[in-house]
């Protein structure tokens, strides 16, 4: 089948919106869950197509009619009370706000406390010789920039809630949820022999990553119990003073 | 006559195969755009270049560009993912953002084809596969060959 030929039945295919659920009801055998990426969602259901084909897309460039002055979306304010304890005390108020995101700023309550003992990664990474070389920068749409996985901000909500840790005193909640086996982060809690747990009750290792992001984890005999910074150029993480 | 939106997983897959399919026919790049309407275009021949942590692509015809800002890049095997935060569009002497909620780039830049993550799908040498939503709820796919890739 010549070149010409195949773009013009995949333009066809592509028609309109009845001719796109025909393409998908051929796509199963073709596809497969990896190349959806983070769109999520239910399957569709397959019409049969009745549409003439479209003329193909408009020179000029691209083409984004809906998008113009667009404010991207913030993070969602507040958080759901949270269902475990905080640190030691009750509930917190549903008045309680979500903690604030700055791509700057790490440790949540106890930024710049952490001059404590350094725990070295026991992979001794170079710098970013855990990626590879390649230097990470957080992604700000993604809850702690990405380094605990893909999460952006639009998809978290309490029904993915995985603990939290409150300030009581700033009155702001720092959310938690389960890392992303494949993320940076996972790399993290596999080197020290961590296992994540809900964020919330006491006697747990509490690690600060970027963008003010936290997640909590059993003790165990190379990291006891109590608040880290995490250095994303080593995977390192350091004590709280 | 009404048709019902194609949700997001099946616009995936939809999305998915068309571009298997085109980019069969093309070397270059293949871009797909699905607004919230439901209504798609299709951008074929995008020239595809990497400039250190962000993608650019530029149309056919050379009068778009967009300029998307990965950051959070990091490896699942051979396969680099990063996530877009930022889409810029520069086009008719003017620069627009367009708010994206959530994304994926994977890249592939070893000299053989690498498996997906958590799939059978490969993606070849060299190749780029991205898709994104905006906050409008338009779909964005684009997939092929990486042009040129700068440090």
């Amino acid at each position: 089948m010549s070149g010409a030929l195949r773009s013009v039945i995949a333009l066809v295919l592509m028609a309109s919106a009845p001719a796109a659920a025909l393409a998908q009801s051929h796509a199963s055998s073709h596809v497969s869950s990896g190349a959806a990426g983070h769109v999520s969602g239910g399957g569709g259901r397959v019409s049969t197509p009745s549409a003439p084909a479209a003329p193909p897309a408009q020179s000029h460039g691209f083409s984004f009619p809906n998008e113009s002055n667009v404010r991207p979306i913030a993070v969602p304010r507040p958080v759901a009370p949270p269902v475990s304890i905080g640190t030691g005390a009750s509930h917190a108020p549903t008045k309680y706000m979500h903690s604030p995101v700055n791509g700057n700023v790490t440790g949540g309550p106890y930024h710049g406390q952490f001059h404590g003992r350094v725990i070295y990664n026991p992979r001794r990474w170079g710098g970013w010789g855990w990626n590879r070389g390649i230097h990470w920068y957080p992604a700000p749409i993604y809850w702690g920039g990405g380094f605990w996985g893909p999460f952006g901000f639009s998809g978290l909500g309490a029904g993915l809630l995985f603990g939290s840790i409150i300030d009581y005193q700033d009155q702001a909640i720092y959310p938690s949820y389960q890392i992303e086996p494949s993320s940076p982060g996972a790399e993290l809690l596999q080197n020290y022999g961590l296992q994540q747990t809900e964020c919330g009750p006491p006697n747990l290792v509490v690690i600060w990553g970027p963008d003010n992001s936290v997640i909590c984890a059993y003790p165990n005999d190379l990291v006891g119990a109590g608040n880290y910074e995490l250095d994303p150029t080593t995977l390192t993480i350091v004590s709280q003073s | 006559m009404r048709f019902r939106p194609i949700r997001p997983r099946a616009y995936a897959l939809f999305a998915a195969f068309a571009i298997a399919t085109i980019s069969a026919a093309s070397a270059k790049g293949v871009t797909l755009v699905q607004q919230a309407d439901g209504s798609v275009r299709t951008y074929v021949d995008v020239n595809i270049r990497l400039s250190g942590q962000t993608l650019w692509l530029r149309s056919a015809d050379r009068k778009g560009v967009l300029k998307i800002g990965n950051g959070a890049c990091s490896f699942i095997g051979a396969i680099q993912r990063c996530l877009p935060y930022t889409v810029a569009l520069i086009q008719d002497g003017k620069t627009r953002q367009i708010a994206i909620l959530h994304g994926t780039v994977f890249l592939n830049l070893s000299k053989t084809a690498q498996h997906l993550p958590l799939s059978s799908e490969e993606l070849a040498p060299r190749t780029i596969l991205a898709l994104w939503r905006t906050v409008r709820g338009t779909y964005v796919t684009i997939k092929g060959s990486i042009d040129e890739v700068a440090p």
